[in-house]
């Protein structure tokens, strides 16, 4: 069974140390599991290598977590904020524990959150049947009974067509993303997480601004896009010279004030939805953490 | 290890064009941030379909001339190859479940 730090606290104290000197070195970059022999991702540096077999290893961490850790890396907007959250990550990490299943239960919070999120969705939809599915999956790997490779193909074949139906780019069909995403076994599958985590923040997102939208009476992004392809197009066949620069958000702003203080808006409602959405999960992923059995805080 | 081969103009008709089993080749840049989400999700497909498909990323900064063929104009874009030939290609960050199924539709499975 693995334990991680190898049941040891002063592995998870050195581990910590490790990786704050290694941000701070100025080595550290956002590229996932990545070294170049002077630089790379947290896992790399931590690691001197991008070897995941060594990342278990020496740290009796999944293979999963090394992933994560180095992908909130590249989903966090500032460097600065993802240096914070990879160690505020490592911190949460109970001493050990066998983290292996501990995939299955962020799967199943994630999941659990979505299935709230398709609420509204009629009581036969697909997506409905292909998250109670996925879901079932990870509760038996839980329980002990390893669904056959042929049962976790089955269920992402029908979250895939369960999507499939939606309108593509809706909250609906962003959501069946998770559903999909989710659909692998963390113990054999080290992207699952670290996919399900982005999928679910992308779908919250603009389901989030979808509404949003809706309740302040702004016009749609694609609404937004279409009049600045008819501006362009427009101002395209006033021009003498085929190659002179159009600023289509110059002229938005000049003639639509309306549409551009929406589109400024737009953009701000999403922005704030994705730190948002970031947080939660991240709040959802440190909670199962610190849930997990026979924690042991590091003191150092 | 990645399991991932680093083609460029000098190897990919080796690697990619001779292959005898299907090749995924993954255009990508080191500024391009879904680029970086995909490479970890494309590298677990490749450790999932080791022996039945070759993995491949090319720079493309570094290889103009392999973009400009495949007529790659956003990044990622995914090109899966059987025979030397392009069979199917998707551009952006996808799951890794819409990876495995863009593989198996061009296994056969």
């Amino acid at each position: 069974m693995m334990q991680s730090f190898q049941d040891n606290p002063a592995l998870k104290c050195s581990m910590l140390q490790k990786a704050q000197a290694f941000q701070a070195s100025g080595d550290w970059n956002s590229r996932p599991v990545y070294w170049d022999g002077k630089g790379g991702s947290l896992v790399g540096g931590l690691l001197g290598s991008d070897d995941l077999d060594q990342w278990v290893e020496e740290s009796g961490l999944p293979k999963w977590m090394a992933l994560l850790l180095d992908m909130v890396a590249v989903i966090l907007p500032s460097a600065e904020d993802a240096k914070a959250a990879q160690i505020s990550l490592l911190e949460a990490l109970p001493v050990g524990a066998d983290l292996n299943a501990c995939g299955n239960v962020v799967l199943v919070h994630f999941l659990k959150e979505t299935e709230t999120d398709i609420a509204s969705l009629s009581e036969n939809h697909p997506l409905r049947a292909a998250l109670t599915d996925v879901m079932a999956l990870h509760d038996a790997e839980l329980a002990g009974k390893s669904p056959q490779p042929a049962e976790w193909r089955k269920a992402r074949s029908e979250a895939i067509a369960a999507t499939d139906q939606a309108v593509p780019d809706s909250p609906e069909a962003k959501f069946g993303a998770v559903i999909e995403a989710a659909a692998w076994n963390p113990r054999t599958s080290r992207s699952v997480v670290a996919d399900t985590f982005r999928s679910w923040i992308n779908a919250r997102r603009d389901a989030a601004v979808q509404q949003k939208v809706g309740e302040q009476g702004l016009i749609s992004f694609e609404e937004t896009k279409k009049l600045l392809d008819r501006i362009h197009t427009e101002e395209r066949k006033t021009r003498k010279d085929p190659k002179e620069f159009i600023h289509v958000f110059g002229i938005l702003e000049e003639r639509y004030p309306k549409e551009h203080k929406d589109m400024m808006d737009f953009h701000r409602i999403q922005h704030e939805e994705a730190i948002r959405q970031r947080q939660a999960a991240f709040q959802i992923i440190i909670s199962t953490l610190q849930n997990s059995q026979d924690q042991v805080r590091c003191t150092c | 290890m990645s399991t991932i081969i680093t083609v460029t103009q000098e190897n990919f008709d080796d690697v990619v064009l001779n292959s005898e089993l299907p090749v995924v080749v993954d255009f990508w840049a080191p500024w391009c941030a879904p680029c970086k989400q995909l490479m970890p999700i494309l590298d677990d497909a490749a450790e999932t379909y080791a022996g039945e498909v070759v993995v491949a990323k090319v720079n493309a900064d570094e290889n103009p001339e392999i973009v400009g063929k495949y007529h790659v104009r956003g990044l990622p874009t995914v090109v899966l190859f059987l025979d030397g030939e392009e069979r199917e290609r998707f551009a952006g960050l996808q799951t890794k479940s819409r990876i495995a199924a863009f593989i198996d539709r061009n296994l056969g499975c």
